[in-house]
């Protein structure tokens, strides 16, 4: 379950930052980058509570 | 679990450099990040001054925390309290944590009133303006009241799960301010690389906002090198640092300086040139409202949790340390009257308005006893005098700190109003004053009979 949460946790935070950097770079809108700030963030609190000590 | 308050960290329970990296990182991105990098700006810093200053500022305080506070604390591995008793005796823990619960007190209203304003947006308050120092509405004081009472109960009820909660959200903070920085630029109008130096001298232009005082490249400086002073110079890391393997372990702090107090400063003065854009009449520096613009809902939650996990701990610490002066009080009770009196700071927006002013004066107020401490560690020996002197004499006090810290905090004060050197820059005279104080009055205090003899 560690791992698995860990990965997840690192992918939250891929997609968190993912979202306002391709806002940035031109390919989705603002309001889809805020959606992923807000999935990232779920994933990572969903997540990190397997491994975070 | 052993926290060895009264003897030294043995060898084997030392750390290597892993968990302090993660430890400053943590504890310096927080929810005052949110309003200092805003009010650099409205305090008029130029471009090359945020940037470039606070690179050679905080650069000075990993320096301090390396060579001035990390060498002593592997020395003796003991709590900065404990240090401090064995220098000037146990009544000067009293006079320390009062000074420590009301200005503990004063951080927890500023904490407080960060989290409160993540509830601004949902609840549609009027946001308080730059110049206001009293609250603008009866629901903002109500919604701070209500922060505030819940984060005050359960520091008092011990906030364990707060505390696991804030190690959870750290490494998503430090990405929230990455996000809110990275969102921030495309909306100033940065498209490239190329784009940035011109948008960051629109963004940090050198005017300051009326009533604020014209910050310079010097200014930055030293906010960057003294925001912190409380626990570098003012040696209140001794008791994290006693866990280090080497004194070297003070670089660590870098981690702490060039995430929370470089990269989210300017991220935190982005997302306030954003609001500027928006409408250049709205000065508010309001972090739930900042962040809720470029990070929608997850901006919000930002706000609250970075808000939540610093008032906490504030409010616990300050309840603790008015509860040490009588450890008869109930821990609850002084506790919750230390959340009583933050809630009553807080809904002054004032105070959070002048946190650069405000993160100065906690700092000085503390820091003298960082140059006793060090003096005491260097030089007491070498000029023929006794370290630890009231251990050794077995006093209750001993009246050459309390001289050092009352005398140096007095002059700061003529000097400030005087003078009109800004408190920006008292730590610069003060300190190196505090110590040539504390040796003169030992000089002249130390009394060889005491010690039988010995020295």
């Amino acid at each position: 379950m560690k791992v698995l949460g860990a990965t997840i946790s690192v992918l939250a935070l891929v997609i968190l930052i993912a979202g306002p950097l391709l806002h940035a770079l031109g390919p989705i809108s603002a309001d889809a980058g805020q959606y992923a700030i807000l999935a990232g963030t779920i994933g990572w609190f969903v997540s990190a509570g397997f491994w975070v000590k | 679990m052993n926290e060895y308050e009264r003897q030294p960290v043995p060898e084997d329970q030392t750390r290597g450099i892993g968990g302090f990296l993660g430890l400053f990182a943590s504890e310096h991105v927080a929810a005052t990040e949110l309003l200092i990098g805003p009010l650099f700006v409205a305090a008029g810093v130029s471009a090359f001054d945020v940037l470039v200053g606070l690179l050679v500022g905080n650069l000075l305080a990993v320096l301090t925390w390396t060579f001035v506070t990390a060498p002593i604390a592997v020395r003796h591995r003991l709590t900065l309290y404990y240090q401090l008793e064995k220098i000037g005796g146990p009544r000067i823990i009293d006079l320390y944590n009062v000074a420590n619960g009301v200005l503990w007190c004063c951080l927890a209203g500023a904490f407080i009133y960060v989290s409160a304003t993540a509830l601004f947006v949902p609840l549609r308050l009027p946001v308080p303006q730059l110049s206001d120092w009293g609250p603008n509405s009866f629901g903002m004081v109500a919604v701070i009241l209500a922060v505030g009472a819940v984060i005050a109960v359960v520091a008092a009820k011990g906030y364990d799960a707060v505390v696991r909660f804030a190690n959870l959200a750290a490494p998503w903070m430090v990405a929230m301010f990455l996000v809110f920085g990275i969102a921030a630029l495309p909306e100033l109008g940065v498209r490239s690389l190329g784009d940035f130096w011109r948008v960051a001298n629109r963004v940090w232009d050198g005017q300051a906002a009326a009533d604020h005082i014209q910050f310079t490249f010097w200014h930055v400086v030293c906010f960057a090198w003294f925001g912190n002073m409380a626990w570098h110079l003012g040696m209140g890391d001794l008791t994290i640092f006693r866990y280090a393997r080497k004194a070297r372990y003070g670089l660590a702090s870098a981690a702490g300086m060039y995430l929370g107090h470089y990269v989210a400063w300017i991220t935190a003065g982005l997302l306030y040139a954003v609001q500027l854009q928006h409408d250049p009449t709205d000065t508010s520096v309001v972090p739930g409202p900042l962040a809720y613009r470029v990070a929608g809902a997850s901006g919000i939650l930002l706000v609250l949790v970075a808000g939540w996990t610093t008032a906490n701990p504030a409010v616990y610490r300050a309840g603790l340390a008015f509860q040490s002066i009588r450890p008869k009080w109930s821990r609850v009770r002084v506790t919750l009257i230390a959340g009583a009196v933050a809630c009553c700071i807080a809904i002054f927006p004032g105070l959070s308005n002048r946190f650069l002013s405000v993160a100065m004066v906690y700092g000085l107020v503390l820091m003298p006893m960082g140059a006793v401490i060090f003096v005491d560690h260097y030089l007491l020996r070498r000029l023929g005098m006794s370290e630890f002197y009231a251990e050794r004499a077995g006093l209750a006090l001993y009246w050459p700190p309390v001289i050092a810290w009352a005398l140096s905090l007095l002059i700061c004060l003529g000097l400030w109003y005087y003078l009109g050197v800004q408190e920006f820059f008292l730590a610069l005279p003060a300190w190196p004053l505090a110590g040539v104080i504390y040796l003169i009055a030992s000089k002249l205090g130390q009394s060889r009979t005491k010690l039988g003899g010995a020295s």
